[in-house]
Formats: structure tokens, C-alpha cells, sequence
């Protein structure tokens, strides 16, 4: 299947031209002119490259491509931000916030098409090949399988259900409601004695690593990349 | 004076993690268990900033940053902060006047370096 590629493009005649470029690639592109209908789509189209003018008028680029990088079902979305601007400041700004490529107008088409083909190539094929690893922890969603210094560890299904959303996710705090909702479908009651007391048999089964997952006391829990 | 922030969110836990994580900053917070509460206190505190929950029990956020910005001061930033991670809400929140969208669950770090953006950017 031909990749599909959304271009966020608010000059019509760019935008029309890099779409024609970009088609002849055998891309499946659609353009939009503003931020607001390219989102709209989103869902439904499920792009598997985004390439976006980041200085555009309301909510900025940059907010976008940080919003898209945040949510884990954009893992593997490739970003790539256009600027008007040669700034380096913006530019460590767009690639902190989660673009795979930065580059400023006018655009190079031939250069974008080598820069888009690579990422393309690069992207992981499927979830097999990718693997969670923090320090010494390392997870293997599709073997639901978990290794500690290197040593294989047996965890349960809600160990491992909990510690993959940590490690997806590290340095944020997930209150004990947020992971009540997802692990037990909202069911308090059961929810948060199951959640605290599998908390604490994976803090015991992490050894030393199990020190970063932090308690926040009446909030919630975090599993801290910062020490 | 310290900078004032409004919260509405209606789960206790989000309200107090940020008003741990924005008062530990400096920030003075306020905080609104749901949409009439907010709308209310957005207009006896005059915040420089309000942090919305999109899903709120009586009213859905981007009809409160509506009523907000209708309110009198359009210019006030305001951030959704939402579990609902959809394209489609961040363009509702985008229409609704939104400055950022922050997801749940969040950074705390990275929420503060969005608090002072949108702050300095307002200024």
C-alpha cells in the first residue's frame, strides 16, 4: 500500500505544487490550508507522514506536531515541520517537540522527497522489531515479556499491563483514577487496592530499578527517568 | 504579585497534583470541580491563565473556554488538558480559542514549560 502523506500548507499554489511533486512518488496526498481540517481528518485518515508549515495563524505548528508525538498511537507518524524562518532556536524547539525533519522554505523538493523516502524506509515495519527500554529495564510488548539487568523477570498480567504504560510513558504522573479507568474499566472499588497492591509487587520485582517508580501521595504514581 | 492560575478539572487527584506542581512554581491556583464553578471563578479571580479539562460533569470544556472568552477578556490563555488524545479534539480545541493542549497523563516539567510559554506569549 502507497504511504499517505498529509500536507498542511497555507500558501494554495505551494501547497498544490508539493502535492503534485509528492503524488508522483506514488504518495497518497492530501492537502490542507489550515490546521483546522487537517486535525479534523486526522483520525480517520491515519497518515502515516505529516508535513506541516509550523508558522501558521492560531494554535502553531509546533503545538501540533508536540500534540500528535504525545499520543502513543502516533508512535510511528513521521513529522516533518516547514518554517519560514533559518532559526536555530525554532528549530530545536520543532525537533523537541517531536519532528523527525526540519526545513525552511523554500523547499527543496527533491531534497524532501530523499528526506521522506528515508524516514519511510527507517519507520519500524511492525510492533515485533520495537522493544521499551529504560536504564536496566527492558519490555517486549509483543512477547509481553520483561528483562532486568538483563535477567529475565516473571510478571503478571497486570504487572506487565502497568509497567508497559509507565515505560511508554515515563516522568508522568498517572493519578490512581486515570489508571483505574484503564486497567479496571473504571471499577474503583476493586480498582484501587488491585492498583496499589500491584504496585508494590512491581517495585519488588524491579529491584533497584523499581525505585524510580515514585509514589505521589493521595495523587498517584510516576516512573521517573530523571535519576 | 505571584500569577494566577484556575483550574477546572473534576477529578480531586488532577486538582491536586497541579495545584502542587503550579503553587510548588510559584503560582497562586484556584481551583473549579466543574464548568459553573470555573465560569464563576474565572470571573472573581481574573486568572492570567486557565487549565481546562476538556470532560467535566455538567458542561463540556471547549463550551466553557467559549463562555470564557465571551466573558469580557478573550486574551486570557487557555489549555486543555484532556485524557482525549484525538485529532478531532485538538481541532474542537482550536476553534474553541485553545493556546495548547496538554495530555493526561502529563509531564510535570513539561506542563510547567507550557504554563510559561503560553504565559510569556499572553504577555
Amino acid at each position: 500500500m502507497n504511504p499517505r502523506v498529509s500536507l498542511v500548507e497555507p500558501d494554495g499554489v505551494a501547497g498544490r505544487t508539493l502535492k503534485k511533486i509528492l503524488a508522483r512518488e506514488g504518495w497518497r496526498v492530501q492537502h490542507h490550508r489550515s490546521l483546522e481540517p487537517f486535525l479534523r481528518r486526522f483520525d480517520n485518515r491515519r497518515p502515516d507522514a505529516v508535513i506541516v508549515t509550523v508558522n501558521i495563524p492560531g494554535m502553531s505548528g509546533r503545538e501540533v506536531i508536540r500534540a500528535l508525538r504525545s499520543d502513543p498511537k502516533n508512535a510511528k507518524l513521521i513529522l516533518i515541520a516547514l518554517s519560514e524562518r533559518r532559526s536555530t532556536t525554532e528549530a530545536v524547539e520543532i525537533f523537541s517537540a517531536g519532528a523527525d525533519e526540519y526545513m525552511t522554505k523554500p523547499i527543496d523538493a527533491e531534497l524532501l522527497i530523499v528526506r521522506l523516502s528515508s524516514l519511510l524506509v527507517r519507520r519500524p515495519k511492525s510492533e515485533e522489531e520495537t522493544f521499551l527500554r529504560l536504564g536496566a529495564l527492558e519490555l517486549h510488548p509483543n512477547s509481553r515479556s520483561c528483562r532486568v539487568e538483563r535477567k529475565s523477570v516473571r510478571l503478571s498480567r497486570l504487572e506487565f499491563d502497568l509497567l508497559h504504560k509507565f515505560l511508554e510513558n515515563p516522568n508522568r504522573v498517572f493519578t490512581r483514577g486515570w489508571l483505574i479507568d484503564e486497567l479496571f474499566r473504571g471499577d474503583r472499588r476493586r480498582g484501587v487496592r488491585a492498583v496499589d497492591r500491584h504496585i508494590c509487587s512491581l517495585r519488588g520485582k524491579l529491584g533497584k530499578s523499581g525505585e524510580n517508580l515514585q509514589t505521589l501521595v493521595g495523587i498517584g504514581y510516576c516512573f521517573s527517568a530523571r535519576r | 504579585m505571584a500569577q494566577k492560575i484556575l483550574v477546572v478539572d473534576d477529578e480531586a487527584e488532577y486538582r491536586a497534583l497541579l495545584g502542587q506542581i503550579l503553587g510548588g512554581a510559584g503560582y497562586s491556583v484556584f481551583a473549579a470541580a466543574n464548568g459553573k464553578q470555573g465560569i464563576a471563578l474565572y470571573a472573581a479571580q481574573k486568572p492570567d491563565l486557565v487549565l481546562l479539562d476538556v470532560m467535566l460533569p455538567d458542561m463540556i470544556g471547549f463550551d466553557i473556554a467559549r463562555a470564557m472568552r465571551d466573558s469580557g477578556r478573550p486574551k486570557t490563555p487557555i489549555l486543555f488538558c484532556s485524557v482525549r488524545s484525538a485529532a478531532s479534539s485538538l481541532a474542537q480545541g482550536l476553534r474553541a480559542g485553545s493556546v495548547d493542549y496538554v495530555l493526561k497523563p502529563f509531564d510535570p516539567e513539561d506542563l510547567l514549560k507550557r504554563v510559561r510559554t503560553a504565559l510569556s506569549e499572553a504577555a
